[in-house]
């Protein structure tokens, strides 16, 4: 049982205004300075100290899906890039999604089963380490507890998280509401996974991320960090569960880091909604990025009206990987023909080709870094799908072109929480986020260092060419300087 | 299209008395919630801010630095319009405007809904490749505003991103005639590739509105 669409409601406008109510009473309150970035200990970037983050993660679309004008989504295509900054070069790690969300939050790389969706809810098998970090799964989708992520991380840095999914358990028969969100016993021969929604539930496992880590399933302290995004009415045991709308009312209940899985329709991925797409119109079933976009409308605004986001917030949107149509960027040079599935050799592949960012490496349990799916030609990975942040400490309008991946985004929220121990490196990097040479976010992205909040901006005001390092100085090509709201 | 700043703080110094909600107009206009919100800014600045440490860190930083503007959606997007000769390129799901002589009306495709939408689950699956083609619905609706129209299935055509032809067999009738009181709804079935395809409405060979949509099936 969920919370009921007028409490829903209710508690939505109460957050807004809350939030909003809280700029106001900055009039009142004697100027408190954003923290901006100051040179690390060991002479690396150091980002500025946000405090808060939020993960929207969508699903399956190219870049050219989602930020072309293919789809009806103007809001995330053209409106929030002019509040933000987007990535142009922002890749997945592999296909189908899970693979991608195990890489997010634990930088492990994608393995036979979890490339594939895990259909069946099982253990990872024989689950010794591998070298770099990685571990031996030749079979199965749930890591041993020995495998962490970042939420673990997290917890050993004391910094506050959680992980909002919407849906999950509006059908407590097919996943567990107190137990991160997973569908059964992953041991023995493990259950059924569902990988599709319905009319009533639209939550599917392999888009959350927690039900995929022992670390996390078996320690109930962890689950309770793991929650419906709408709330869940009290049950017998059981509290009730705060949605995010009331999570964001106040700083001290907003947690660190906020992971933020949308349901199958809402997160773009598929194409008719099984149910509810938040459009008000019990006939409209449409989904794909017209359903995200109507989901980004809802919670994009209601998150930066929050006084957490207000001082020192980013918001993430991000997509697990991307599908078809890609662009053709370099690196094609023939025709695959090395396909499982002899149908997707075919001439045309050419024109679907992409290549795997940032050095990506496979790891133990395959051939290659990704699978090899649509027909691509040479190079897999989970291709380009581009990504807008939003934050005080970046400028409204601005592109950056320095390619990122999914591991990319893990060493970043280390470094930004200020885990610098333990992990695969020593320096707090699990896994291929751990990797030589790979970038974090760096100037590029964060290239507001005062945190001076700025009028919004037509995208590509200011672009960031790829750099060849980190440290290498950033010369931003800048069509429309930034205005700041409280003037110059 | 560029939303207006939507909430700043007052510019450090200046004289803070009442609420206001500054360089707010399309925001205050346009969306109910948070102009209610605009109204519970002035009780809070009457007094009843009740602010935690914590808080005031973060008004502190607004009134410092300034408010974050805010993205809000337009209220409703434009619709496209459509003629012989001059089609439209849509997203599906988006409405067109099309006139054909004396005739207007909204034209509209939806789906595609599939008969496959997700791999299949449970232990016979596990290893096995996932689905790479489904059988899918394109629904067309055609709402008259003035005069009429006879629309038939075989008038709507569909290639995937690598040009090939779908073959589309109607779901139901394949032609109606639609007026204002009557609208219309056809429905084709095709077989497609997982990834983008298009499907186009054209009348007497002319085409109208170009849809392109994309098929889910990891």
């Amino acid at each position: 049982m969920s919370a009921s669409p007028l409490r829903k409601r209710r508690s939505l406008i109460a957050s807004v205004a809350v939030g909003v109510v809280a700029l106001a009473t900055a009039a009142l309150v004697p100027g408190t300075s954003a923290a901006a970035s100051t040179p690390r200990h060991d002479g690396g970037y150091q980002p500025p100290k946000i405090g808060h983050v939020w993960t929207i993660i969508l699903e399956n679309k190219s870049y050219e899906s989602t930020f072309t004008g293919l789809n009806q989504n103007s809001y995330l295509w053209k409106t929030l890039p002019s509040y933000g900054e987007l990535l142009r070069q922002y890749y997945g790690t592999g296909h189908y999604s899970l693979d991608n969300y195990i890489s997010l939050v634990g930088g492990q790389a994608p393995a036979p089963d979890t490339q594939a969706d895990c259909p069946q809810y099982s253990n990872v098998s024989p689950g010794f380490a591998a070298p770099d970090g990685q571990t031996y799964a030749s079979t199965g989708c749930v890591y041993p507890s020995s495998v962490k992520t970042i939420f673990n991380q997290l917890d050993q840095v004391g910094k506050s998280w959680k992980i909002y999914a919407q849906d999950m358990g509006n059908d407590p028969t097919r996943e567990q509401v107190y137990n991160c969100g997973r569908p059964g016993d992953p041991s023995g021969a493990g259950v059924v996974d569902p990988g599709g929604a319905t009319p009533t539930d639209q939550y599917v496992p392999k888009h959350n991320p927690a039900p995929w880590f022992h670390a996390l399933t078996d320690n109930p302290k962890d689950c309770k960090n793991v929650v419906p995004l709408d709330g869940y009415a009290a049950t017998p045991g059981h509290k009730a569960i705060p949605s995010l709308a009331e999570d964001l009312k106040s700083i001290k209940t907003t947690p660190a880091f906020s992971w933020i899985t949308p349901n199958n329709c809402s997160d773009a991925h598929d194409a008719t909604c099984k149910g509810d797409n938040l459009s008000g119109d019990p006939n409209n079933n449409q989904g794909g990025l017209y359903a995200a976009d109507l989901f980004l409308k809802k919670w994009v605004p209601t998150i930066m009206a929050s006084p957490a986001f207000q001082k020192d917030g980013e918001i993430q949107i991000i997509f697990d990987e991307a599908f078809p149509p890609y662009k053709m960027y370099g690196n094609s040079v023939a025709d695959y023909t090395g396909n499982g599935n002899p149908s997707l050799n075919t001439p045309t592949d050419t024109s679907q080709s992409i290549v795997a960012c940032c050095n990506e490496l496979p790891g133990p349990n395959v051939t290659q870094p990704g699978d090899q799916a649509f027909g691509q030609d040479t190079t897999p990975g989970g291709g380009i799908t581009g990504a807008v942040f939003i934050s005080r400490f970046i400028k409204p309008g601005s592109v950056s072109d320095q390619p990122y991946n999914h591991y990319s985004w893990l060493r970043s929220m280390e470094d930004l929480f200020g885990i610098n121990r333990g992990g695969t490196d020593g320096k707090g990097h699990l896994g291929f986020a751990a990797a030589d040479g790979l970038r974090p976010f760096g100037p590029d992205v964060y290239n507001n260092v005062s945190g001076k909040a700025m009028r919004p901006s037509a995208s590509g005001s200011s672009v960031y060419p790829a750099t060849a390092s980190l440290t290498s100085p950033v010369q931003p090509k800048v069509v429309r300087e930034s205005v700041p709201v409280q003037g110059r | 299209m560029l939303d207006s700043s939507v909430i700043t703080a007052p510019r450090a110094g200046q004289r803070r008395s009442g609420a206001r909600c500054i360089r707010t107009p399309r925001l205050l206009r346009s969306a109910p919630a948070v102009g209610l919100s605009c109204l519970l800014i002035a009780a809070a600045l009457s007094g009843c801010s009740g602010s935690g440490s914590s808080q005031s860190s973060a008004s502190g930083v607004v009134s410092s630095l300034g408010a974050v503007p805010i993205p809000t959606a337009p209220r409703s997007e434009s619709t496209e319009s459509a003629a012989p000769g001059k089609p439209a390129v849509l997203a599906i799901g988006g409405p067109v405007a099309v006139r054909l002589g004396s005739t207007r009306l909204l034209a509209t495709a939806l789906g595609p809904e599939q008969v496959v939408s997700a791999p299949p689950s449970g232990p016979s699956a596990e290893h096995s490749a996932l689905p790479t083609s489904t059988q899918a619905t394109i629904t067309l609706r055609i709402v008259p505003s003035a005069g009429s129209v006879r629309v038939l299935t075989k008038d709507l055509s569909s290639r995937d991103e690598t040009g090939r032809l779908i073959t589309l067999t109607p779901v139901g009738p394949d032609s109606a005639i639609a007026s204002p009181d009557h609208p219309v709804t056809l429905k084709v079935m095709g077989t497609f590739d997982s990834g983008a395809a298009q499907v186009t409405w054209s009348e007497e060979g002319h085409p109208l509105a170009i849809w392109t949509f994309n098929i889910e099936l990891d």
